[in-house]
């Protein structure tokens, strides 16, 4: 091949299905202030309890334009199909074509009609009263990851690995001038490499799970005082994090120390086989809480680390999952801004391998993490915090709990317990944001 | 991937253009040349009804813009028919002489009229529909003509007469259809005779149940002789009995045929490297039968899969459904699956104030569905009968509000939470 073709994301609309209020034509009203036909729907079916919008995709390989037999339809440079009214006749193939409810043949018109996005500035989103239908902007997304893959070659992680793909992400937002610190867990493969052979592009430290921060603060002085703006980051697991190097961590906060520490939470210590750590899960099942007569997975609630992190009014504390890439980015360019203080980045990756679930679903675990409440997305800047991801309407805990082995023992008890300690945790941030309002110093900052 | 591939398509219609979009997918260099037999800008055939009824100008139904085809990979060579294959030396022949050779080849040449049987002694001209240069020779005739006779009541036939009438509300349009209905094979019986009705009252006259035998030439005029013993006298005669796939050119090409040529899931005929896809493929239909599909969303799906493969994407088509959408005068009338109740299939019905929807159930899931007079979404009833989506415990929903009912049902297995 000639070109290699970059791939391009495009802004879209989307809907939380089945989430509209009843009766709602909010959307449809707001299309039709601009249009002859509203070009989205309300599927208002109150017979079956159910009370949804349905609106055009914008597909890549639009079905609708393929069979549309006057060239009506075209595919822009946006991403927006677009139909061209003048050109319809009216016969309907496009909507034979599309499945999903993209476009509709009016019969008084005699012609299609379809969402255009009113030019990336939707009436109906700008109209909706519930938020239940948004305008997401992902067009800007791939320029946060500027910066090259940092692997030089394959890694010897587990296929599927969240841990890797936050790495992978991390560095390519954090760029080459950085030293990687790792200690012992699946990280150190990654930033160290196996054997003697290096898999990135990064000077890269393997230290104890003991002292990782402290030997950060040595490095860190070190190039401050010979002028370097080389970055020190922390790629460690929560082992390392939450246990045993704690102490170390909490001493560098409270000192200020000018380095990065990302923590990738996978629950456990899995490259050892599968132990619990301090960030567990309640109630899920490890080689250390196994489940039998008496025994129900881990009974005590997770430690919140991040939470711990800001109270020392750190400069920057933040949470972030693997399957939102956009906000762990975000988050990262904020942490590298700090210059007077520690950033620290607490980022959900779930191991499929420890958690018992099949080996594409980490990115899916790590959605309904954050979509059923049990790992909020927040960050908080000297202990002020703000939920940069907020769930009005959390999905039920159930398909969480049921895309993985660990948790499958639990019955409805289990379950309660574990709801009621996901709410507290959710509830305790909300507090926590309202405390004391987020400050925002430059105008860099909002989103 | 592989280097360079040269891909030929026979045809620059819906599934011709639909493959060169999967091939540029993954393939933004390799060479795509285009043969169309007609020296016109891509256009697909179903815009000439509603040309001669003057809904749409000819200016304005151009498939691709001309920029398409100006880049150095796409050429379009327009006029030029296609008069033989050698599948052994990989090479196109061109009327013209010219040989093109290709790795990959398409034939996506569509459909031609089928030539009623009569007896025709004086050479009456017969006027086909399918063609823009047959729409400009029934346009220039068509001053000073009020009486038509259309030979044939299926979809083309009936656009025809409802442009005729559309055009000139003082003409005289007369259909002969030797089945006892109008549209059949498309619409059921209940729906076809709706839509007959709606044409009688424009002033449209049907003989149905029989069909021409015979035409004379009588002064100017021509006079259409049916197999009742009846006659028309009439000033134009169209015939729309049917279309085959456009296929001459293949002989002794050695490709498998049998109504059209046969091709897999994946479009290949019998011979590697040639693909074929839209009116001229006989492939499998969802539940797999074999069959041709002359429609523009099978067409449009099956040149798409053609492409993905032409460009090495391992893709299979999902297979043909009958669909049908058609708007007579402004009643929408909408099909998908079968049209007539089988062997074991429940009929469930509703009809009120000139609306009609009627559901035909295999036990749980639907294999037809048809809705005259109401809003109803083809694609999403589509969904639910090829993903087989059980729909009883909802069909009164369905029949009462068939537009939301059949999104919300098919959003539902789309989202993977049946």
């Amino acid at each position: 091949m000639a070109t290699l073709t970059l791939p391009v994301l495009h802004d879209t609309l989307t809907t939380e299905w089945g989430a509209c209020p009843p009766g709602c034509r909010a959307c449809v009203d707001a299309c039709a202030d601009h249009r002859a036909v509203p070009r989205i729907a309300t599927l208002d079916l109150p017979r079956v309890s159910f009370h949804g919008a349905v609106v055009c995709g914008q597909c890549g390989e639009p079905a609708c334009r393929d069979a549309c037999p006057t060239g009506a339809i075209t595919r822009e440079e946006t991403g927006v199909v677009r139909l061209d009214e003048g050109r319809c006749v009216g016969c309907g193939a496009c909507a034979v074509a599309c499945a999903w409810g993209g476009i509709t043949l009016d019969p008084q018109s005699g012609r299609a009609a379809k969402c255009d996005t009113c030019a990336g500035r939707p009436a109906c989103a700008a109209a909706c009263p519930t938020g239940t239908l948004r305008w997401v902007e992902t067009s800007g997304l791939l320029r946060h990851f500027g910066h090259p893959d940092p692997f030089t070659k394959g890694v010897s992680l587990c296929p599927g690995c969240a841990a890797e793909l936050g790495f992978r992400m991390a560095f390519r937002v954090i760029g080459p001038d950085a030293v990687v610190f790792a200690a012992p867990g699946c990280a150190c493969m990654l930033a160290c490499g196996l054997g003697t052979a290096a898999t990135t592009r990064l000077p890269s430290v393997m230290s104890l799970m003991t002292n990782v921060p402290s030997l950060m603060t040595g490095v860190a002085r070190q190039l401050k005082r010979s002028g370097a703006r080389t970055r020190c980051v922390a790629f460690a697991g929560d082992g390392t994090t939450a246990d045993v190097g704690f102490q170390p961590l909490s001493g560098a906060a409270e000192r200020g120390e000018h380095i990065v520490y990302i923590c990738y939470d996978n629950e456990g210590y899995m490259n050892t086989g599968v132990q619990r750590s301090s960030t567990t899960l309640q109630g899920a099942r490890t080689m250390t809480t196994p489940v039998g007569p008496g025994r129900a997975g881990k009974p005590q609630a997770p430690k919140d680390v991040a939470v711990l992190m800001a109270m020392h009014a750190t400069a920057y504390v933040a949470t972030a999952s693997v399957s939102h890439p956009e906000d762990f980015a975000i988050k990262l360019q904020r942490a590298l801004a700090v210059e007077d203080g520690l950033a620290y980045i607490h980022l959900y990756a779930p191991c499929h391998v420890g958690w018992q679930a099949p080996m594409d679903s980490a990115l899916e675990i790590a959605r309904l993490a954050v979509e059923t409440r049990v790992f909020p997305l927040w960050e908080a800047r000297r202990g002020r915090f703000r939920l940069t991801h907020p769930i009005p309407r959390p999905r039920p805990l159930e398909d969480f709990a049921g895309l993985m082995g660990r948790l499958r023992h639990l019955g409805p008890a289990g379950l309660e317990t574990l709801a009621r300690t996901v709410e507290e945790r959710y509830r305790r941030v909300e507090a926590l944001c309202s405390a004391l309002p987020w400050e925002a110093p430059g105008a860099d900052d909002e989103q | 991937m592989t280097a360079t591939l040269r891909h030929v398509i026979i045809g620059a219609g819906t599934a011709a253009l639909a493959a060169v979009e999967a091939i540029r997918v993954g393939r933004h260099a390799d060479p795509v040349t285009l043969i169309s037999a007609e020296a016109e800008t891509p256009y697909s055939p179903t815009v000439l009804p509603h040309l001669l009824a003057g809904r749409i100008a000819e200016s304005r139904i151009a498939l691709r813009p001309p920029a398409f085809f100006a880049g150095a990979a796409t050429r379009l060579l327009a006029g030029d028919p296609v008069v033989g294959i050698d599948a052994d030396r990989r090479v196109v022949r061109l009327a013209g002489g010219a040989q093109l050779p290709w790795d990959r080849l398409l034939v996506a040449s569509g459909s031609e009229p089928v030539a009623p049987a009569l007896l025709n002694p004086d050479g009456v001209p017969l006027y086909t529909f399918t063609r823009l240069a047959d729409l400009r020779a029934l346009r220039a005739r068509l001053e000073g003509t009020r009486t038509v006779a259309v030979l044939g009541a299926g979809l083309i036939g009936m656009e025809l007469a409802e442009a005729l009438v559309h055009r000139s509300p003082y003409a005289e349009v007369t259909v002969v259809e030797q089945e006892p209905q109008v549209l059949p094979v498309a619409f059921s019986r209940e729906d076809a005779d709706s839509v007959r009705d709606l044409f009688q009252s424009r002033g449209v006259r049907f003989r149905l149940g029989c069909r021409a035998v015979a035409l004379e030439r009588r002064g100017a005029a021509a006079v259409v002789t049916l197999s009742d013993g009846s006659a028309l006298e009439v000033d134009l005669v169209a015939a729309c009995v049917g279309v085959r796939p456009r296929l001459g050119f293949l002989d002794r090409s050695g490709i498998a045929a049998r109504r059209g040529l046969s091709v897999d899931r994946s479009m290949v005929t019998s011979v590697p490297g040639i693909y074929a896809a839209g009116d001229v493929a006989e492939g499998p239909s969802a539940d797999g039968t074999i069959g041709c599909h002359a429609v523009l969303p099978t067409a449009a799906g099956q040149g798409r899969v053609a492409g993905a493969n032409m460009a090495e994407r391992r893709v299979e088509h999902e297979g043909w459904l009958p669909a049908n959408v058609f708007s007579f005068f402004g009643r929408l009338l909408v099909s998908a699956g079968v049209t007539e109740a089988g062997e074991g299939h429940a009929r469930l019905e509703r009809v009120s104030d000139g609306r009609r929807g009627r559901l035909l159930l295999d036990g749980d899931r639907l294999v037809g569905a048809s809705f005259a007079g109401m809003p109803a979404d083809p694609g999403a009833l589509c969904w639910l009968i090829r993903e087989r989506v059980p729909v009883r415990a909802h069909a009164d929903l369905l029949l009462d509000r068939p537009l939301e009912a059949s999104r919300w049902l098919a959003a539902r297995t789309q989202r993977g939470a049946a």
